[in-house]
């Protein structure tokens, strides 16, 4: 379990993926062939030392032979990290007054590791590697674009990339999330990073049609404790990071009609995501980003007929 | 309000760290940046108005804890102002011609609302005044002067009240004079008041009246003259001379055809106050000679005694009159007192009630900033 505020004081993101995604493995039984699109393929004789959670206890009851399931190795799928760079990424900001530096990780920190960690995973395991996000106001379009690619260089100039940006403006998820799409030239992964605030119903009708087109879409939510909680008492000034707009609120009072919005916002998304065969994870910046790794790739083996259904159709 | 300290006034440059504070916080921002605000839009919202204004209060409270405290330390003291007591010296005036109690009586009544008080008693009216006015300049406030006597004339006069402090008072009291009934006063035959007026009668000085008893031998004459004066109701005065004949005295042929009869009233009333001792009453010149027709010694003393207050001749020898001071001229001598300084008395420390009220404020500060909106927002670490 890596504390979220440690990794993210580590400055060389490639480090810090590795070390993510090793610690996530460490849980599960190394196997080069697990990873986020591995199916089952045949069977081999067992080998004693083969972890008999792959023996198929069915063949053996059948045939009262042992045999281990092996699972293939698909075809390459490539994967497209789309990051929401927006301004409410930024949140809670390094440097805020009454917190503690080692507290601070915001959603966007926590947003490009979990990404790091994403893409260093998938290269490891052979695949092509792509990112979409939105860059600083002034370079043409707006929009950074990484096609996927195998290979370690390409990973660590992505991951160099990814260390250099900054949330910033309003982010258009939805549009990120076509480009995202039209990455992928043919079927892949597509994992969307963001807390899904603004533009929530574009974005998650942009996710629908990619599933559709025969990609492995997850959305990653990440909320901060901070703001689900609402921690602050009485009489507060807040303001919108993104637009600049500002409210005078009682924290106290309005704590629990927010906490009870905010949590029925997150259901609904998922809920939702759910419906459109999206793939939803819920990543809070206080959980640590190898438990949160682990524990969707043991979900996502945990169905791997469901798995292989997405990506075979 | 008085203030025993006021250097402790410079304090109020002091205030000046509340309004900084007040100013400087106004600059940086408090508002929080958040994510979102559409969560938030659903909840009630404060009127910034509001903030502004506690703001105000909150710094009128800190200016104002300053301001008190600053008091506190300048001693305050509450002041009390009362009319100066006047301090009061009574010269009583102790000769003889004065009723002393009435005096004394009269002097204790002076030491009513007096402050520093003090009677004496003296004779020299003049001398006591000297010693009054070095009394009374030695003294703070306002001073006065009493003086209880009867006034005779030549007692006191106008230059002895010259050596008295200007701003001293002088009131003259006047008591009665010595009661008459007292005879122990040498020489006085009578003394008489009369208003502003004392009149006293002497008399010679007190001599027997010229009485001889013609027929006894000298010594037995003087005893029943001396037994007869004792008893005898007789008021001091000249007296007439007066001679006694007893009946077998041997001269008492040639006093007879010497003396002519009695030919005044006063002489027939004599004669007859005398009594039946007496056989015949005759004058010879300004001389009365009763011819006693007893031999008994004691019906000669009774006869005597009887005939004693009728030998006064009731004329004053000399009279003397003599005067007091006037109500008028008593009254021209008189003054008021200049007034003194109003005194300030130090009552109580009115710094309790300073500090009382910076300890209320301060309590009041404290729930003022805790409770104004933005206050310091305190975010509690999501636990882990």
């Amino acid at each position: 379990m890596l504390q979220p505020e440690i990794v993210a004081a580590i400055d060389d993101l490639e480090f810090a993926a590795r070390r993510i995604v090793e610690s996530a493995r460490t849980g599960l039984h190394r196997s080069p062939l697990h990873g986020f699109t591995a199916e089952f393929n045949q069977h081999r004789a067992y080998r004693p030392g083969d972890d008999l959670r792959h023996l198929d206890w069915k063949l053996l009851a059948r045939t009262d032979r042992l045999y281990t399931k092996q699972f293939r190795e698909t075809t390459s799928l490539d994967a497209v990290i789309v990051l929401d760079a927006s301004g409410s990424m930024n949140f809670p900001a390094l440097g805020e007054p009454g917190e503690s530096k080692a507290v601070a990780v915001s959603k966007f920190r926590y947003g490009v590791l979990m990404a790091a960690a994403l893409a260093w995973l998938v290269s490891s395991q052979g695949d092509g590697v792509g990112l979409v996000t939105s860059e600083a106001a002034g370079t043409p379009g707006g929009e950074l674009l990484i096609a996927p690619r195998r290979g370690r260089a390409h990973l660590r100039a992505l991951l160099a990339r990814l260390s250099k940006l900054t949330p910033h403006g309003r982010a258009a998820i939805s549009s990120l999330t076509r480009r995202g799409a039209d990455l992928l030239r043919k079927r892949g992964a597509l994992i969307a990073i963001s807390d899904f605030y603004d533009d929530e119903e574009a974005a998650r009708r942009e996710m629908a049609n990619a599933v559709r087109r025969g990609h492995d879409v997850t959305m990653l939510q990440t909320v901060a404790p901070e703001e689900i909680e609402l921690a602050w008492r009485g009489p507060q000034r807040f303001t919108d990071l993104e637009t600049g707009d500002q409210i005078d609120v009682d924290a106290t009072a309005a704590r629990q009609e927010y906490r009870a919005a905010v949590a029925a916002f997150l259901e609904r998304t998922r809920d939702l995501a759910g419906a459109h065969g999206i793939d939803y994870l819920l990543a809070q910046t206080s959980t640590p980003p190898d438990d949160l790794l682990r524990h969707h790739l043991l979900r996502r083996r945990a169905l791997p007929a469901a798995a292989a259904a997405r990506a075979g159709r | 309000m008085i203030w025993a300290n006021p250097w402790a006034w410079l304090g109020l440059t002091a205030i000046a760290v509340p309004i900084l504070v007040h100013l400087l916080a106004r600059q940086t921002a408090t508002a929080i940046p958040f994510p979102t605000l559409r969560f938030l839009r659903t909840a009630s919202i404060v009127d910034v108005r509001r903030r502004r204004l506690s703001d105000l209060v909150l710094l009128a409270v800190r200016v104002l804890i300053v301001a008190l405290a600053v008091a506190a330390l300048a001693q305050p003291f509450w002041r009390v102002s009362r009319p100066s007591r006047v301090n009061r010296i009574v010269i009583v005036d102790a000769s003889a011609s004065v009723a002393i109690d009435d005096a004394r009586r009269a002097a204790a009544a002076e030491a009513e609302g007096a402050g520093a008080f003090l009677a004496v008693e003296r004779r020299d009216l003049g001398g006591a005044v000297r010693e009054a006015a070095a009394w009374l300049s030695s003294r703070d406030g306002a001073g006065a002067l009493t003086i209880v006597s009867d006034f005779q004339r030549g007692a006191l006069q106008s230059v002895d009240l010259a050596g008295l402090p200007a701003e001293a008072g002088v009131r003259l009291q006047r008591v009665p004079m010595r009661d008459q009934a007292t005879a122990a006063l040498g020489g006085v035959a009578q003394w008489s008041v009369d208003g502003a007026r004392s009149i006293a009668t002497w008399s010679a000085p007190a001599s027997q009246p010229a009485l001889s008893i013609d027929g006894l031998d000298a010594a037995t004459a003087s005893a029943v003259i001396d037994a007869a004066a004792a008893t005898a109701d007789a008021s001091v005065g000249p007296m007439r001379a007066a001679r006694f004949v007893m009946p077998d005295s041997p001269n008492r042929q040639a006093l007879l055809a010497a003396s002519s009869p009695a030919d005044e009233p006063w002489m027939f009333e004599l004669f007859i106050a005398a009594g039946p001792g007496a056989d015949t009453l005759r004058v010879e010149g300004d001389r009365i000679t009763v011819f006693l027709k007893t031999r008994d010694l004691s019906e000669v003393a009774e006869t005597v005694r009887r005939a004693l207050p009728h030998l006064a001749t009731g004329a004053p020898v000399a009279e003397l009159e003599r005067l007091t001071l006037t109500d008028a001229e008593l009254r021209a001598l008189e003054r008021e007192p200049a007034p003194g300084a109003p005194e300030t008395e130090p009552a109580s420390w009115a710094g309790r009630w300073f500090w009382l009220a910076v300890l209320l404020l301060l309590a009041a500060e404290t729930v003022l900033r805790r409770t104004r909106p933005g206050a310091a927002a305190e975010v509690h670490a999501h636990a882990a």
